[in-house]
């Protein structure tokens, strides 16, 4: 197991120190400096920032171990160690993370009122969560991690912002379902980490790699963690709690939960249940197929229903999840590398997405898909970037989440071509409903009689010169992100090279047992 | 009975006696240890509330004033759990003691669970909680490995610091006269600071992660599947999740709901809110560094079996 770690000079101490710190400092500024708050997440959001390129210099894209190793020592009674490290996988979840997090916290600068400091603490304890969850190498910490994020990141504090408008009763409904489906689903993971540790004695992955469980042992603990993370993907039945929990969290909220917390699912998977329990995985391939291929057919469908457009929104990252944990067990390096880009492409397409709606809604206060019509008569600029996005949306060739596709399509293609052609029809329909929304919104007749019923005339002058003000921000982060994912699109050779080493390691693990 | 039996009731005698007559394997006169021994066991049950003899329970804890009913939700576990540790080993006379345990574990986190969710004043699903969480112990108890009886101290020890945190904001808010749960609606636009502890104290009880709540209930999952018992482990799984509602019912109406006339809560005393402090903060930082308690308790575990 030694083998799988080396050392080095730089550690990853400094990059989750950085939220934390900046978590802690705004609980000694009153409330009334709320610029000063919000200056100092945002520094200490950007120092985050700067620190994964530099990681991303030093790493070392030809071996498979985890680099900048840490171990801290947590329990040493039960050799249940705090252990984190960066392979090629967790090191694009890294910078995603670190990535949005300015990006939210500027989104929120003007329109969170109430509970301005909370947001920002919030923001950047969920910031640590995840970039410690991105890089955590142990099961038991990856679980509670995960589990706190969930919990405490994306419930509680996003219904307190919303809390005293919108219609409430929904939102409560929303946040109980959100906490109570995801909790069901991830106990049962809560009890296959002890029977890991009743057999192995330590939760350390890096050991856990290396032994080798009885066949129908496997498939319990497999089918528990699949329990855990198929609430998370979402995967079919389960997958309600998405478009509630989306539509009733604030903008900057939908952001950061399109942007880590979905991939949560998939990335235990990939982290743990893949290298883990190869027997089992093999065995119930089909069963996760089934749901995905239902999954991506079935949402692409009903999204063309929706007339909310968050919801609309809300609903690609399942179609997407499905479509990824479809190349996860196809067990072809095709397929697993496949399936870590649209990954990351999905923590930036929907963010965006998210985004041109917010401006949307700060604009109008309604998301209803019936009041827009003709918007680019009136705002050029904001259809330009929502076309990109929604291309993106809707995998075209040029974008990054193509890439990810395609060789998804390929690793399933060699295994079972059934589902790769059904996972294909349900982009086709992906595409539709991505078109649909955009062209409701964007082209046809300008509908003068709403939009002036809910804003006058001189309301929307102003509301059109804060953007350029305050929000031009905003249209300049859509624009980064823009930019980021016709790079990723066009220039794709940068992100595989540092994953083709530990996807090969995890397909050769997968074929050996 | 056990002292007309054995003319002993000192308990190194006792277990002298019980070896030998376990070796010696003689039936009929075993029938009065065997009878005294589930009278003790099952007077034990009474008193820290487990599930068929629970009845007293939530009336008792919602008629008395605040302090008393801390006092008994907390003092007779502690002490009842020690005792019937020490019981227990000495006189672990046949299997059939753990199977009434396990039945009586599964029972009082079903219930404490799903009743607790018809509750609709403060300190009654308290009390019902407190009967799950006994359930948790006793699962705890009832495997009978040194990991058992160190999840058990574990256990007892973070509900201490729980329960006394619960109950010492609910005087806090007494002081106006609360009773029912609505009327807690909007404690946290009057006084969030209070609003957040409770619900702190309220998310640790259900067992949320970073809290040390979750600390009890994974150590008690794992001695309870490390001795076998692996229906109680799921049973006790599932009825978790159940009973995250309840608590997250209370959270909400904390937060989220408007009460039909807005109630202003006193500001609490010092002392109350130093041992508030002392006790989250307890709860909230013991997830990153768990392992003073989990030694202390495995020594403690280990002491007791020698």
């Amino acid at each position: 197991m030694l083998e799988h770690i080396s050392y080095s000079d730089l550690n990853l101490r400094f990059l989750l120190l950085c939220p934390v710190l900046g978590s802690i400092t705004p609980l000694f500024i009153p409330n009334s400096r709320i610029r000063l708050i919000r200056w100092i997440g945002l520094c200490a959001s950007l120092i985050t920032f700067l620190y994964p390129p530099v990681l991303r210099i030093q790493f070392d894209p030809s071996t498979a171990k985890s680099q900048f190793v840490e171990r801290l020592r947590w329990l040493p009674y039960e050799n249940i160690h705090y252990s984190i490290g960066i392979d090629g996988v967790s090191l694009f979840f890294v910078i995603l993370t670190t990535l949005l997090i300015p990006i939210c916290i500027s989104v929120g600068w003007s329109s969170i009122r109430h509970f301005g400091k909370e947001y920002i603490i919030a923001f950047l304890i969920r910031e640590f969560l995840m970039i410690a969850v991105s890089c955590m190498l142990d099961p038991l910490l990856f679980y509670v991690l995960s589990e706190s994020q969930f919990r405490f990141g994306a419930t509680p504090y996003s219904t307190i912002i919303i809390g005293v408008w919108g219609s409430r009763q929904r939102k409560i409904k929303a946040a109980y379902q959100f906490f109570l489906y995801t909790s069901l689903g991830s106990v049962f993971m809560l009890l296959a980490i002890p029977l890991i540790l009743l057999q192995t004695g330590t939760t350390d992955l890096l050991i856990l790699l290396t032994t080798s469980f009885s066949e129908r042992r496997q498939m319990i603990l497999w089918i528990a963690s699949f329990a855990s993370f198929a609430v998370k993907v979402p995967m079919v039945p389960v997958h309600i709690w998405l478009p509630e929990a989306h539509v009733e969290a604030p903008t900057a909220g939908s952001v950061i939960l399109a942007g880590i917390p979905l991939k949560l699912g998939t990335h235990g998977f990939l982290r743990f249940s893949i290298p883990m329990f190869p027997e089992a995985t093999l065995c119930s391939t089909p069963f996760i197929y089934t749901p995905s291929a239902i999954a991506i057919i079935y949402t692409s469908s009903t999204t063309s229903r929706q007339i909310d457009l968050k919801k609309i929104i809300a609903y690609s990252p399942v179609a997407h999840m499905n479509l990824v944990t479809i190349g996860m067990s196809s067990r072809a390096a095709a397929g697993i590398g496949g399936s870590i880009l649209p990954m990351s492409s999905h923590g930036l397409v929907p963010p965006a997405l998210f985004l041109c709606v917010g401006v949307l809604y700060d604009r109008h206060k309604t998301r209803l898909a019936r009041y827009y019509g003709g918007l680019v008569s009136t705002m050029p600029n904001l259809p330009t970037i929502s076309f990109s996005s929604t291309l993106a949306n809707m995998s075209s060739p040029g974008t990054s989440s193509f890439i990810g596709e395609f060789s998804i399509s390929v690793g399933a293609f060699q295994r079972n071509s059934l589902v790769a052609t059904l996972a294909a029809l349900g982009m086709i329909l992906g595409a539709a409903y991505s078109l649909f929304l955009y062209n409701r919104v964007v082209s046809g007749n300008c509908k003068p009689y709403f939009l002036h019923q809910f804003s006058d005339p001189n309301g929307r002058e102003v509301s059109f010169f804060i953007p350029f003000i305050v929000g031009g921000a905003t249209v300049r982060l859509i624009a980064s992100l823009l930019t980021l994912l016709v790079r990723m699109g066009v220039h794709p050779k940068v992100f595989p090279d540092c994953m083709h080493t530990s996807v090969g390691n995890l397909v050769q693990h997968g074929q050996f047992h | 009975m056990i002292y007309g039996s054995t003319g002993a009731t000192h308990f190194d005698q006792l277990a002298k006696i019980f070896t030998s007559i376990s070796i010696s394997a003689s039936g009929a006169q075993s029938s009065g240890i065997f009878m005294g021994i589930l009278f003790i066991a099952v007077g034990s049950l009474f008193k820290i509330t487990a599930v068929p003899l629970h009845m007293w329970a939530p009336d008792i804890y919602e008629g008395s004033p605040t302090p008393v009913t801390a006092f008994l939700s907390l003092a007779p576990k502690i002490s009842i759990s020690a005792n019937m540790s020490r019981v227990s080993m000495v006189g672990s006379y046949g299997g059939t003691l753990q199977q009434i345990f396990f039945f009586c574990s599964i029972a009082s986190m079903i219930l404490g669970a799903v009743a607790a969710m018809a509750q609709t004043k403060v300190k009654r699903p308290l009390a019902h909680s407190s009967i799950g969480h006994v359930g948790y112990i006793r699962t705890g108890f009832s495997c009978g490995t040194i990991e058992g009886i160190q999840a058990l101290l574990i256990y007892i020890l973070i509900y201490a610091s729980m329960t006394i945190d619960a109950f010492a904001i609910v005087p806090a808010l007494r002081q106006t006269r609360v009773k029912y749960i609505s009327e807690l609606g909007a404690l946290a636009k009057t006084n969030p600071i209070s609003a957040i502890t409770f619900s702190i104290t309220m998310f640790s009880y259900a067992g949320i992660p970073p809290l040390a709540g979750f600390c009890s209930k994974f150590y008690m999952f794992f001695a309870a599947l490390g001795c076998g018992a692996y229906f109680l482990a799921l049973v006790g799984v599932v009825t978790s999740v159940i009973g995250r509602f309840n608590y997250i019912r209370i959270a909400k109406r904390m937060f989220f709901d408007r009460p039909r006339t807005w109630i202003l809560f006193k500001p609490m005393d010092r002392d109350k809110s130093i041992l508030l402090a002392m006790t989250s903060s307890f709860i909230t930082s013991s997830f990153p560094y768990p392992s003073p308690l989990f030694d202390l308790t495995h020594q403690m575990a280990l002491s007791s079996y020698l």
